[in-house]
């Protein structure tokens, strides 16, 4: 049963954490606060940062609920962050002990890494334009590439937490730089924003983003044909999820795919649904829809804020 | 009481007649040689496939039996919703059909049908109720079922079903899957026939090609075969695996390149769904233990360490056996998995 106090809702991003609080006494509405810089990328910073939030949001008047945070990095199925590039001694992390020593409250806290955040909110909104039950897969493209899967209402994590790598499926055997986790051809090779910036470097541009974005806006074909192709592989990955989960919906999201939305005609979802055309089966095509995701760089603090909204919901808050 | 197990696949029938025993439960206590179900029979309604399989149920087990089963299991592969067909590619099925009272107008039983890949999940040993867990079943078809938190994943019909994931959009098309380039035009029985009959036809037209000659099992049947029109029926495990033993060349690149296509297939499977276990069955898991070697090997290098080092992969050396098993144990559950009845 919900438990009627305010929620709230981190998003931790390789720079600021953003914050939110879901107004429970009132309804659902989330009142977004200025995100928080984080002054350096060490992970004694990133506490000093949240435990400022904290002491704004949290009070003994006005005690929290659920605490819903959204992270970079790799995180297992029980909340525990096992590592977060970004930040110098952010591993095996456990966000819950660290809000119960500080509240000296059993508080409860859920933890997800920012692509099924970002999932979890992108599915959320959709959820109730929906009135059947469906399954969806989304994808969010910026310096890596995340990923996230909805399954009968409830994110699918994997055994292990590493369910939804999409970043990480092999989808060529043509030679590629090496990617992160150590092997060559994967989609994080082809369509993240470094291997863009590498692409754009090749036929001549500087290899930063900034000028193929305004190259593309003014219309320039090779820049625009730098997203599309990417696009193209993104969908590639994106069809093979999709042979595997059989969606209703498949969405993109990110800041590139932001990046791509103000162009004219949106060559990276361009490239994405000829790569998802040529990749999966004409059934599991002819079934779900695919688009641009709508809560743009939100996704991830609105994700958990539903995160901790829905927990409430279900378990209630002691 | 006696129940009769039919496992229904694009090229034939396995036909096992099990029966309650005072200890222990239902155990097969006959198994027939497989049934030959004419390519004939295959059209879109499923009409003439469900009243051929009649016939030769008949004509094959009620003689052995002194009375009629209680039930007849049919597992096949393909969706079903309340216990009907919606489609069923690899039987040329386009259309739904009530497959099970066609059945049993013929036979005059109770007539069941049941998914074959749930039938894997229902005989597994190891199976828990919250896992995730997926089941690969490679032989005659490629199925693949995955249960997400104790939950089958059917997504809009069609999910986990891994001899549709497409390889190479460009590759050889699959009438029966319409489609192009899918994992089953590599690495199906039928297809890695199809593809080692055709490498010897192109050694035969080499001009200074010696004649592969007939000196080993494979290359007599791969001879007759050039020569005859290919059977896909022809070429078994046993054959293939002749061919690994004699170090043929053709057995050997295509095996491998089957291997390869699965092995990038299974790591897929792995990256998207994470799974506790991975359970690998059917003929293929049974007669060519080396090329299942080589597909994990594949998978390996092809999967990022951190889904893979959690997953625990299973070999089902049993044949069909657990597909059998587990029509068993769905006759006395209470329905199986539904599918939607929207499928396109």
């Amino acid at each position: 049963m919900a438990s009627g106090k305010p929620h709230l809702a981190l998003d931790i991003g390789g720079s600021s954490v953003k914050w939110a609080l879901v107004d429970r006494a009132g309804s659902d509405r989330l009142e977004v606060m200025a995100p928080v810089a984080i002054p350096k990328q060490e992970f004694t910073a990133l506490v000093e940062v949240v435990k400022d939030i904290l002491g704004k949001a949290d009070s003994e008047d006005a005690p929290l609920g659920q605490i819903g945070i959204s992270t970079t990095g790799s995180v297992d199925p029980h909340g525990t962050v096992l590592r977060a590039g970004h930040f110098q001694g952010y591993e095996n992390i456990s966000w819950d002990s660290l809000f119960k020593e500080w509240t000296g409250r059993a508080v409860q806290v859920h933890v997800v890494n920012d692509g099924l955040a970002s999932t979890w909110g992108e599915y959320s909104l959709a959820a109730r334009e929906a009135s059947w039950p469906f399954s969806h897969i989304h994808a969010v493209v910026g310096t890596g590439v995340g990923c996230g899967a909805v399954f009968q209402g409830q994110l699918v994590r994997g055994d292990s937490g590493f369910a939804g790598y999409l970043g990480h499926i092999k989808i060529t055997d043509e030679p590629t730089v090496r990617c992160s986790c150590g092997r060559e051809g994967c989609v994080e090779t082809l369509v993240a924003t470094p291997a863009i910036c590498a692409a754009w470097k090749a036929i001549g541009g500087d290899g930063e983003i900034e000028s193929l974005g305004e190259a593309a806006r003014e219309g320039d074909g090779t820049a625009l044909s730098v997203l599309e192709t990417a696009g193209g592989w993104l969908g590639r990955g994106l069809a093979c999820a999709m042979n595997v989960l059989n969606p209703s919906l498949v969405t993109v999201g990110g800041g590139l795919s932001l990046l791509s939305a103000e162009l004219k005609g949106d060559p990276l979802m361009r490239g994405v649904r000829r790569g998802v055309e040529d990749g999966a089966h004409r059934r599991v095509v002819g079934s779900a829809e695919v688009r641009l995701g709508k809560l743009g760089n939100d996704a991830g603090l609105i994700g958990a804020a539903a995160l901790a909204r829905d927990e409430d919901a279900r378990h209630g808050t002691e | 009481m006696s129940l009769c197990v039919v496992c229904l696949e694009c090229v034939g029938a396995d036909l096992v007649i099990l029966e309650e025993t005072a200890n222990s439960g239902m155990r097969a206590t006959t198994e027939m040689a497989p049934l030959d179900i004419p390519m004939e029979t295959r059209d879109e309604s499923g009409e003439a496939l469900f009243t051929a399989l009649a016939a030769k149920v008949r004509a094959a087990a009620w003689s052995r039996m002194p009375e009629p089963p209680d039930c007849l299991m049919v597992a096949l592969p393909g969706a079903l919703a309340d216990g009907k067909v919606i489609s069923a590619g690899r039987l040329g099925i386009r259309r739904p059909i009530d497959g099970a009272r066609l059945l049993s107008e013929h036979l005059d039983v109770e007539v069941r049908l049941a998914h074959d890949m749930e039938c894997l999940w229902r005989a597994d040993p190891g199976r828990s109720a919250d896992e995730t867990v997926s089941y690969v079943y490679l032989d005659e078809g490629i199925g693949g079922f995955t249960v997400v938190d104790g939950k089958p994943l059917l997504g809009r019909g069609h999910a986990g079903i891994l001899g549709r994931l497409v390889m190479n959009p460009m590759g050889p098309f699959s009438p029966g899957l319409m489609a192009r380039g899918v994992l089953e035009v590599y690495a199906s029985r039928p297809a890695i026939s199809d593809h080692m009959v055709s490498q010897y036809r192109q050694q035969l037209l080499k001009p200074q090609a010696k004649s592969p000659g007939e000196e080993t099992p494979l290359r007599r049947a791969l001879a007759t075969l050039a020569e005859t029109g290919h059977d896909p029926t022809s070429l078994d495990y046993s054959l293939m695996a002749a061919g690994l033993q004699d170090d043929d060349p053709i057995a050997e690149t295509v095996l491998e390149m089957a291997a390869q296509h699965l092995g990038l297939a299974l790591s897929t499977l792995l990256t998207i769904v994470n799974p506790h276990r991975l359970v690998l069955a059917g003929g293929l898991v049974q007669g060519l233990p080396s090329v299942v070697d080589r597909t994990l090997h594949y998978v390996e290098q092809y999967t990022a360490s951190k889904p893979l080092a959690g997953t625990e992969i299973e070999r089902w050396e049993t044949g069909r056996r657990h597909l059998v098993e587990g029509a068993a144990a769905l006759y006395g559950a209470a329905g199986g998995v539904s599918w939607p009845d929207d499928l396109g």
